[in-house]
């Protein structure tokens, strides 16, 4: 067996906690147990793929400005938000009326998470630049 | 202090034999490392001798390596390992498995997906840093920097 240590110790948690919480929710909710929470399970996991989807195809932008390609990413996002949520509906026989507490919920931890992706990308290749232009500078004059 | 010429046919090679490190040796080894590495390229069946600074980056198809000049590609002879070693302290540092990119033709560093990011040459080519030479990377233009 693999022997896990350093970074793979909490991506291993999660990973874990992740299959045993949708495993559990799926098993409850095909015998007919159809709780609040397994439904919020769900559509959390959902909405994790969605995000997370929606800022891989950043590459996709790329000759966007960054504020319209977040904006343009986060109705993306949004719209199949909503439309997981109306599909819920439908199969959990719950109508969803709550879309203001559900945009809130979505759209909170999508800007923070947003916001700490691409500071952390445009912070990075912002010092390389300035690195890059010091070098090229000090060549030129030397 | 003895010196000895010997022609060689198969390689470019200096051994310096030496009981203690001297000014005169070093003089000598500071010469011979600010020496630019020699390199020919092959274009329509024509042998080249190419200018280090006017090569923009390497690579590496089908275990051939390529030069990219601004608007020229040759075919030379050394391996992408060789020349990452060699050209090392002139600008050159590997980005990832098949690309070495000369730092004096990046336009910009742009910023990619899942934390990558990629280099815009002058003429406008894009090439991508992999993940795990990212790092490399950086303490090639943190260490050149500290140089200047």
């Amino acid at each position: 067996m693999k022997i896990i240590k350093g970074i793979e110790i909490p991506l291993t948690i999660c990973v874990s906690y992740t299959i045993i919480s949708l495993g559990a929710a799926l098993f409850e909710l095909l015998f007919g147990i159809n709780t609040t929470t397994h439904t919020n399970s769900l559509l959390m996991f959902i909405w994790t793929c969605i995000a997370v989807l929606t800022l891989s195809i950043h590459y996709l932008f790329d000759n966007w400005p960054p504020i319209l390609m977040i904006l343009v990413q986060y109705i993306i996002a949004m719209g199949l938000v909503l439309l997981s949520v109306l599909i819920f509906s439908f199969i959990t026989h719950d109508h969803v009326t709550e879309y203001l507490s559900i945009f809130l919920s979505f759209s909170i931890p999508y800007a923070i998470g947003a916001t700490c992706f691409y500071i952390s990308v445009f912070t990075y290749a912002k010092k390389q630049n300035q690195l890059l232009e010091q070098i090229q500078k000090t060549s030129k004059k030397s | 202090m003895k010196l000895n010429l010997i022609k060689s046919q198969t390689e470019d090679r200096i051994d310096i034999l030496y009981t203690e490190m001297t000014p005169v040796i070093q003089e000598i080894l500071d010469v011979i490392k600010k020496t630019k590495p020699i390199l020919y390229g092959i274009k329509d069946g024509e042998k080249t001798l190419l200018m280090i600074d006017d090569i923009f980056y390497f690579d590496t198809v089908d275990r051939r390596c390529y030069a990219y000049t601004e608007k020229s590609v040759y075919q030379i002879t050394q391996n992408i390992s060789t020349l990452e070693s060699d050209l090392n302290p002139f600008g050159f540092v590997r980005i990832n498995k098949s690309n070495i990119v000369n730092i004096y033709h990046i336009l910009r560093i742009k910023p990619e997906a899942n934390m990558r990011i990629k280099v815009v040459l002058k003429n406008n080519e894009q090439l991508l840093i992999n993940r795990s030479y990212k790092r490399n990377f950086e303490n090639y233009l943190i260490q050149i920097r500290k140089e200047l």
